[in-house]
């Protein structure tokens, strides 16, 4: 392999010279605390340098891991509220006429967040999401009092006194989502909620089609991922009212 | 007598069997009486006094729940963890809930008034033989009358139509008029033609969405209330049970939940069938649909013999 003998150098004088032009951008306050740092880190840097230079060790980018159709358990991050600003994976209900960005929602006074408008998702039994498989509902889906008993993908979620939950009906098409330079699309069509009773599906797309297919992001070297969707619902005592899904979490591949 | 003076019956006849079998297609009956099937088998469960007398007393224990929370609303107030502004904005469901519980009220008992008052007929039109197999007493009569009218007319054609042949038709028309009265349509399709009329101001698309949202403004306040209203009444060292219409209307709420969603799906899923249904001929009508094709075969078949030369 042909080597350059002057690189160390040259990478201790780039790094020097971003350090001093990061001290000359800082704040007058944070100046010296950054001052320190800076030296701290071109130190660092040296040293790795100068081990680079030792082992002479070749240094490509990193492939993306995550890339393609992504089979494996989209891992979901339970919800959190902090005052108003909610974080991680949560369940909204648009009502009829409204739009997912503006509402109107529907409040759900069981949430844990002072908006009511967000209902807080955690993972359920299987950890989250699966795709290339399906998870199915137990049979019955319900119990005395029509509360949902699918805990696969997400813990049921209590709902005006009423758990929902979620599988993937196995009667639909296996779920499946497929990442292209970090972002994320896919089927999610067999996505289904179980409610009062009731069942509903909550696919993107629809089964026949319609509707429009789930979208994401994923950090290709982590597995970090955002995958959202919305869902119409057709027929049923919410005819009309669409299911607002955001899951966040970290996607482990299929063994 | 000529030819043609003895073929005339014959051949009305055979336009009357034609117009038999054409009348379901013409009626669109092959797409829309397995609606009305789908109607009367999804509506099934809820035609039953038991059930409306179930909804009947949800209704009360939320009016009378709702009666109450004016009370918890003032207790709250008067305890000063809220003023009563701060209470209607905090619990502004419950609020909604107060404010509009006589609109639901009413528009929830008229439609359950509305299914009360029909079990009768529902239970009429339930009786009738299926709804998928109403095209065909009209498709297969018809095609009796036709076939063997045509029969008849082709033999004519030789001098003579066989009387045997007039007689069946004539039994046919009998029996084609009597049908009407063997499944008791006289009786079961005006009550048919009532529960329509009776329902048609409940399945309609907007009847459903207003239906649907009481739904949200009742789960919306039901939670308040649970969740919010009575969690200020004990902070401010009040008890849950000084308002037990609430309690009960909380622990109830779930079950509610599980009936009302149901019956809320099937009329909003059978907005289509029911508009199916409407679409056709009016039900009082359709005994008559039978009695007058079947009276003019019969009189067609008679006339035809009495003009058919006797054997004898």
């Amino acid at each position: 392999m042909k080597t350059h003998p002057h690189t160390p150098r040259l990478a201790v004088a780039l790094l020097g010279s971003l350090a001093l032009l990061t001290v000359a951008c800082s704040d007058d306050e944070s100046t010296s605390d950054t001052t320190a740092a800076a030296v701290e880190t071109t130190a660092a840097a040296v040293e790795t340098t100068a081990a680079a230079a030792e082992t002479t060790v070749p240094v490509t980018d990193a492939a993306p891991s995550f890339e393609g159709d992504l089979v494996g358990t989209f891992a979901i991050d339970a919800g959190t509220c902090d005052g108003t600003a909610v974080s991680g994976s949560y369940f909204q209900m648009v009502q009829p006429g409204g739009t997912p960005a503006d509402g109107p929602f529907i409040p759900n006074a069981d949430s844990a967040c002072a908006d009511t408008n967000y209902s807080l998702l955690a993972p359920g039994t299987d950890g989250g999401l699966i795709t290339g498989d399906f998870q199915a509902a137990p049979d019955p889906a319900f119990d005395a009092t029509g509360n949902g008993l699918a805990g696969g993908i997400v813990a049921p979620v209590t709902f005006f006194a009423v758990a929902f939950a979620a599988a993937t009906d196995p009667t639909g098409t296996a779920p499946s989502v497929t990442a292209t330079a970090g972002e994320l699309t896919g089927d999610l069509s067999a996505f289904t909620a179980y409610y009062g009773a009731g069942i509903f599906n909550q696919g993107a797309p629809k089964p026949d089609g319609t509707g429009t297919a789930p979208t994401g992001t994923i950090d290709p070297a982590t597995g970090v991922y955002m995958l959202e969707w919305t869902s119409l619902i057709v027929g049923g005592s919410f005819d009309g009212f669409t299911g607002v899904w955001h899951l966040e979490g970290t996607f482990t591949p299929a063994a | 007598m000529t030819a043609s003076a003895r073929r005339w019956p014959l051949f009305t006849a055979l336009i009357i069997g034609v117009g038999l079998m054409a009348a379901p297609a013409a009626f669109q009956m092959f797409h829309r009486a397995p609606l009305g099937g789908d109607m009367i088998a999804d509506f099934e469960p809820y035609m039953e006094q038991e059930k409306i007398d179930t909804f009947r007393g949800y209704m009360d224990l939320i009016d009378r729940a709702v009666a109450e929370s004016a009370d918890l609303r003032t207790a709250v107030v008067d305890g000063g963890s809220l003023t009563a502004e701060q209470y209607d904005t905090q619990f502004l469901f419950a609020k909604k809930l107060g404010d509009e519980w006589v609109t639901i009220n009413t528009d929830m008992t008229d439609l359950l008034d509305r299914m009360d008052a029909n079990m009768d007929n529902y239970a009429a039109v339930a009786a009738l033989p299926p709804f998928q197999l109403f095209p065909w007493f009209f498709v297969l009569p018809g095609a009796m009358v036709a076939g063997l009218s045509g029969v008849l007319l082709w033999r004519s054609r030789e001098g003579s139509t066989p009387r045997a042949g007039l007689w069946a038709l004539a039994a046919l028309g009998l029996a084609i008029v009597a049908a009407p009265a063997v499944f008791q349509m006289f009786t079961r399709a005006p009550k048919g033609g009532d529960m329509i009329e009776s329902f048609r101001p409940m399945m309609t698309h907007e009847r459903v969405q207003n239906v649907q949202g009481y739904f949200v403004t009742l789960g919306g306040g039901e939670g308040q209330l649970r969740v919010g209203a009575i969690a200020a009444h004990e902070a401010a060292g009040g008890q849950a049970d000084d308002f037990p219409a609430i309690a009960e209307f909380s622990a109830q709420w779930p079950t509610i939940v599980g009936e009302f969603n149901p019956m809320i799906a099937t009329m909003s899923d059978n907005i289509d069938n029911f508009e199916a249904v409407d679409a056709m001929p009016s039900f009082p009508l359709f005994p008559w649909f039978f009695v007058v094709p079947g009276l003019l075969v019969g009189g067609c078949a008679l006339v035809a013999l009495r003009r058919s030369p006797s054997p004898n």
